[in-house]
């Protein structure tokens, strides 16, 4: 899928975000619940965005945005937006991003989330008419508090790897 | 990484060129059809991150995927001389059924309208429930491949549970008759009020739609599919209606009606067609 060493190193992150995004969540739990799930996918692609920008093509994310939006049933080309102008961040401002420290990349994260969240809303609300509200702010917020554990994460176990 | 300085001259007209895509795909979904086949092909693609992402859940869950590989003997015994049990009551019902069946169909014809055609049923299971509050969806594992089409209602053993929206090859997603886009059209099985029962987004009620204050529905009714929207076939339990009040200030009465089927619970479906050949669509 994408030539060059290591790679399946990103694919592995990715298809786990994106299975990470689809799980269960038991019926019984209170409505609240579900909006406790950070964007996986979102962190996994800036992770890679910033780390390795020269490994993730942009039509490759854009794609993985529209599984995600099959998986969550949501219109077909929203996640993919989201994730390409990520991508697209990534790409510009990596050099930069990798000298903050995990506080700092989280609060930008958590702006790249909150914008997700609101073009999701707002898609939402023009194509299902579902109302816009304010607990959207709720996932950015989780997003942001668990890009540090993430990012650790991802890191000790592609430490190893040797890069191409 | 000497390549990337060259590609983020291009990244702009990338990043702007999906950008148009996206935007042009959304507006193409939410106005046209077109791109039913496209989401049934992801989906397909897809699926074994659904059947991944379950299996924690199915792990989790007794009676689940795990207790149906690992299982003791003795509840293995028990359970089958209960499905036994079940069977045999069934049976019973169903040997009525067959002949009840006929003598509606005589009678039927001697009123001189058409005779009715049992529609084809298949068991599916939850593979997966969508994760999003707002929408009340879940995933089964018969899709296209076993003949489920785009509007095929799904019952469960106690009643209407929602309809097939989309399909892939081995999967399908089912909309529950809770979700706030959802609405059936029913009647009270008393006396064949018809009524519209919409969804609310939440698993314990429906709530009817413009119904007169004058109406003559009570509490404990029970209502059944009427067939009348074309989707759904007649005669499936809705639900029970567990709250009526009428207000003065408001133009129609409200009522809350508990859904029949097992919407939170049920891991078995039945994939109805309303016409043994063929959708009704």
């Amino acid at each position: 899928m994408i030539p060059f060493r290591g790679g399946w190193a990103v694919v592995l992150t990715l298809l786990l975000a994106l299975t990470l995004s689809v799980t269960q969540v038991p019926f019984h739990t209170p409505w609240w619940f579900a909006l406790l799930r950070p964007e996986w996918v979102l962190l996994a692609v800036f992770y890679w965005g910033v780390e390795r920008p020269d490994r993730v093509p942009m039509i490759f994310v854009w794609l993985l945005g529209l599984v995600l939006d099959v998986l969550q049933g949501g219109p077909l080309g929203i996640n993919g937006l989201c994730l390409a102008a990520v991508v697209s961040v990534a790409w510009s401002f990596y050099e930069r991003i990798r000298m903050y420290s995990r506080i700092q990349q989280a609060v930008v994260l958590f702006f790249l989330a909150l914008g997700l969240e609101g073009v999701k809303s707002i898609a939402a609300a023009l194509v299902q008419g579902t109302p816009i509200s304010v607990t959207l702010v709720v996932p950015a917020v989780i997003t942001m508090l668990m890009w540090p554990l993430v990012a650790e994460l991802i890191q000790r176990f592609t430490r190893r790897l040797a890069w191409g | 990484m000497k390549g990337l300085f060259a590609r983020e001259a291009s990244a702009g007209y990338l990043l702007a060129g999906l950008a148009t895509l996206s935007v042009l795909l959304v507006f193409v979904e939410a106005n046209t059809r077109f791109l039913v086949p496209v989401r049934s092909v992801i989906g397909t693609v897809a699926q074994p991150v659904y059947v991944l992402a379950n299996v924690p859940a199915n792990i989790w869950k007794a009676g689940g995927w795990f207790s149906d590989v690992v299982s003791d003997r003795t509840g293995m015994r028990a359970r089958i001389s209960q499905l036994e049990e079940r069977v045999a009551d069934l049976s019973a019902v169903s040997q009525q059924l067959a002949s009840m069946r006929e003598e509606n169909n005589r009678l039927r014809e001697l009123l001189g309208s058409s005779a009715r055609v049992p529609g084809q049923r298949l068991i599916a299971e939850l593979v997966a429930v969508v994760p999003d509050v707002q929408k009340h969806r879940v995933v089964i594992n018969k899709g296209t491949a076993d003949g489920v089409a785009v509007g095929a209602a799904v019952i469960d053993t106690r009643g209407l549970y929602g309809q097939i929206i989309e399909t892939a090859r081995m999967t399908s997603v089912v909309l529950l008759i809770t979700d706030t886009t959802h609405a059936v059209p029913a009647e009270v099985g008393r006396n064949n009020i018809r009524v519209i029962a919409a969804g609310l987004g939440e698993y314990d009620h429906l709530e009817l739609e413009a119904v007169p204050k004058s109406a003559d529905i009570r509490e404990g009714d029970i209502l059944y599919s009427s067939g009348l929207g074309g989707r759904f076939p007649q005669g499936y339990p809705v639900g029970t209606v567990i709250e009526v009040e009428r207000l003065r200030t408001e133009i129609f009465a409200f009522v809350k009606v508990r859904p029949a089927a097992n919407l939170d619970r049920s891991r078995h479906v039945l994939v109805v067609s309303r016409l043994p050949v063929g959708e009704p669509e």
